[in-house]
């Protein structure tokens, strides 16, 4: 299980973030550019959680609430660095839609936010999942606790693809409901997103059957209801 | 010649003392009182243009940076990329018995004191070499300011021949024992020669003489990505030390009125010659300089200027070697004339290149008005090299705009590779943080349409966020994903997770 799994496992974490950005993203440098940026401001984000959690020492401690207090001050600090992107994109609004490559299209606004969530997550999915993937080419595998027989690092490969385009859809939401001047649409991907992250302490729980199989439905049924309220923006964006 | 007057600030108004003295210097130039060349008056874009930049002008400007940023981009992150691999393919040894033999490759540090370096009990030392490879550096800068200055072009590309082939041959030869000793490989002496004489030809070939634009951009990528792992075989200590006084020294080299880049951008400037692209590509030099934006381009201010640069890059079909042998066709001319030991150099250096440099050169030279009379010519064998065009076109759009020293590809690389040596998530950290910085210098560049230092901002970002990354995101990262308890078995590099019914999950924040 050395080279095939890695490769598997990247495939299957990285893959399909990978398709997007190579055929759709690459194409154009403005969108490159905010790719990277809005990788830049996850990165941020996390380091800041870090930093805290560096800092406040109970926060470390797995046996106790150290890993729900994690989940919530890690996924307060990244809601509030999108917002902080909003803010700065909105500055950049006029310039980002005249140097676009179609600056009449209406559909500028969610491309652009399609293009940060992207960035949001697949930083995410790198910083989060990379480690993991270069442990995973050992050879053996390490068995999930609440799913024995099947691998930590597949798992983790689905729910790092998952989390990556459940950021793109909640970062096309959020910002949509932002620019309407409404704040619901931030409220319920806050909502999702603190739902997706306290689902996958589920996969490492050695008392709940199948937990790893919850974890994983908990995110796929949120991309779901995520990805199609994210269509329905640009949706009303056309009519 | 005392060196000190040369390089006081107060010497660029008085043109003609400047003058006076290059005339007593062994390898004379040109003395611009009988150049063919009549100097027009560079209008200072920025202040000039300014104003008169319209709001489509200034949309038109932004795209092309955009555009320039995407094309910069492309080779600093493959540069990376092949650190990251060379790094991973030269430490990744994992010998599962002693063999006795110590290993002279850097092992990978696991401990945060260790990759802050403090385990070296000689810091001192540390900061000494740092300061000697930061001397070289100058030095280096320096002797080159100088062989511009005084437009001794000749030479300088005698000396970058001979840099370029040590470089491809020696750290292809380093780079390939080591990958052949880490991986325990057998290969014979004579076809490892055979190989690494063709990778420097072909190297040395493609980058000086003529060859696709690709093929060149590949091996600067490859030639900067060898000399990064070099360095980075240095301990982490002076590693830091050297990335954080670079930085400085990029400052002052590119800021200050009397660093030495700055004194190449003036001299450019006011004897509107162009810094040939091989400098930057050459030369470890640390410094983003704009291109030609749209609306430079088609204002009739700095019309000789951007002509035969125009002109220039539509003929650097063949190789930018070309382009550069016409923008000083006429001072190597004069050269040829006037000095015989010159004459031997460049017959050295025109080995590559036969024949088709010299008419080309031959217009530029018999044509004794100005430089504005050497716009028909290349507009001339514009029209004859119809074919060529469109490729040219392309070519032009890569080799006419913001240009980055080879300087900074290596010391990105470098502050990647390190991190490289320490954690994935550290990599990944560090080279989100060096390209953001990148994109900001090039923005500043937009902003400020002049040379900027292109280190700073970068190797900041780079180096808080590999201390930050390293001290505390990695745990964090770690901490998240559950694992039973690891049995490391000692002397060998491998372990064992064990427990009954043990298990792990990952937590995904």
């Amino acid at each position: 299980m050395t080279a095939t799994a890695f490769f598997g496992n990247a495939l299957t974490a990285y893959g399909p973030a990978l398709a997007v950005l190579l055929l759709y993203v690459a194409l154009q440098a403005q969108l490159v550019l905010l790719l990277m940026t809005a990788a830049f401001f996850w990165l941020v984000s996390s380091l800041i959680t870090s930093l805290i959690w560096y800092i406040i020492t109970p926060m470390q401690d797995a046996a106790a609430h150290g890993l729900p207090a994690t989940i919530f001050v890690g996924v307060t600090i990244q809601e509030g660095f999108r917002y902080a992107f909003f803010r700065l994109m909105k500055k950049a609004d006029t310039g980002l839609t005249s140097i676009s490559s179609r600056p009449t299209s209406r559909l500028n606004q969610p491309i652009n936010a399609f293009v940060t969530g992207l960035g949001f997550g697949v930083m995410s999915g790198l910083i989060s999942y990379i480690s993991q993937l270069a442990e995973s080419s050992g050879p053996a595998i390490l068995p999930c606790a609440s799913c024995p027989g099947t691998d930590v690092f597949f798992i983790g490969a689905i729910t790092t693809s998952l989390f990556i385009f459940l950021h793109t859809a909640w970062n096309m939401i959020a910002l949509d409901g932002w620019y309407r001047g409404s704040w619901l649409p931030f409220a319920f991907c806050a909502a999702c997103h603190y739902a997706a992250s306290y689902g996958t302490l589920l996969t490492p729980s050695s008392t709940v059957r199948n937990g790893c199989v919850i974890s994983i439905a908990i995110c796929a049924g949120l991309l779901v209801v995520c990805a199609a309220l994210a269509a329905r923006t640009v949706d009303a964006r056309l009519r | 010649m005392p060196f000190r007057q040369v390089f006081a600030p107060q010497l660029f108004n008085a043109a003609h003392f400047i003058d006076r003295i290059r005339r007593y210097l062994p390898f004379q130039s040109q003395a611009p009182a009988d150049s063919p060349v009549v100097i027009p008056e560079r209008v200072d874009s920025t202040n000039a243009i300014e104003p008169e930049l319209t709001e489509e002008e200034k949309i038109e400007d932004l795209k092309y940076y955009m555009e320039q940023i995407f094309l910069i981009i492309k080779p600093v992150i493959a540069c990376m990329a092949l650190s990251i691999l060379w790094v991973k393919l030269t430490t990744e040894s994992t010998p599962l018995y002693d063999s006795g033999i110590a290993l002279q490759s850097a092992a990978p540090t696991t401990s945060v004191g260790a990759s802050l370096g403090f385990s070296s009990s000689s810091s001192g030392s540390a900061f000494a070499s740092a300061a000697g490879i930061l001397g070289e550096i100058i030095g280096a800068t320096l002797v080159i300011v100088a062989l511009f200055y005084f437009n001794c072009m000749k030479i300088l590309y005698a000396v970058f021949v001979l840099i370029v082939t040590g470089l491809l041959g020696v750290f292809t030869w380093t780079l390939g024992n080591q990958l052949l000793t880490v991986h325990n490989l057998a290969f014979d002496t004579i076809t490892f020669w055979f190989f690494i004489w063709n990778v420097s030809v072909v190297g040395v070939t493609q980058i000086f003489y003529k060859g696709p634009m690709i093929l060149q951009q590949c091996y600067l990528v490859f030639m900067s990505s060898l000399m990064a792992h070099s360095l980075t075989q240095l301990p982490s200590l002076t590693t830091w030390i050297l990335l954080a006084l670079l930085a400085v020294w990029d400052l002052i080299a590119v800021l200050c009125p009397f660093g030495p880049l700055r004194i190449l951008v003036e001299t450019a400037q006011t004897h509107d010659r162009e810094i040939p692209a091989m400098l930057y590509s050459v030369m470890v030099w640390m410094m983003a300089s704009p291109g030609d934006p749209p609306s430079v381009r088609g204002q009739p201010a700095s019309s000789s200027a951007s002509i035969t640069r125009r002109g220039s890059a539509a003929r650097s079909d063949t190789s930018s070697w070309h382009a550069l042998q016409s923008d000083f066709g006429d001072a190597s001319q004069l050269i040829k004339g006037h000095v015989p030991p010159v004459t031997e150099i460049e017959m050295d250096v025109r080995v590559p290149g036969p024949g088709s440099a010299a008419p080309e050169s031959a217009p530029l030279e018999s044509d004794p008005l100005n430089a504005t009379a050497a716009s028909p010519p290349a507009n001339g064998e514009d029209d004859t090299c119809d074919a060529a065009e469109e490729e040219a076109e392309e070519e032009e759009a890569a080799r006419g705009g913001v240009k980055l020293g080879l300087g900074d590809f290596v010391f990105y690389s470098v502050l990647v590779g390190r991190a490289a040596l320490f954690d994935w998530v550290t990599t990944f950290a560090c080279s989100i943080a060096v390209l953001t910085g990148l994109n900001a210098t090039i923005f500043l560049l937009a902003m400020y349409q002049k040379a900027l230092p292109a280190l700073p901002i970068s190797i900041a970002f780079g180096i808080l966020f590999y201390f930050v990354s390293a001290i505390t995101l990695s745990p964090l990262v770690n901490f998240l994903v559950k694992r039973p308890d690891k049995v490391v078995v000692a002397g060998a590099e491998a372990w064992l997770w064990v427990g009954q019914g043990g298990g792990g999950g990952m937590v995904y924040v």
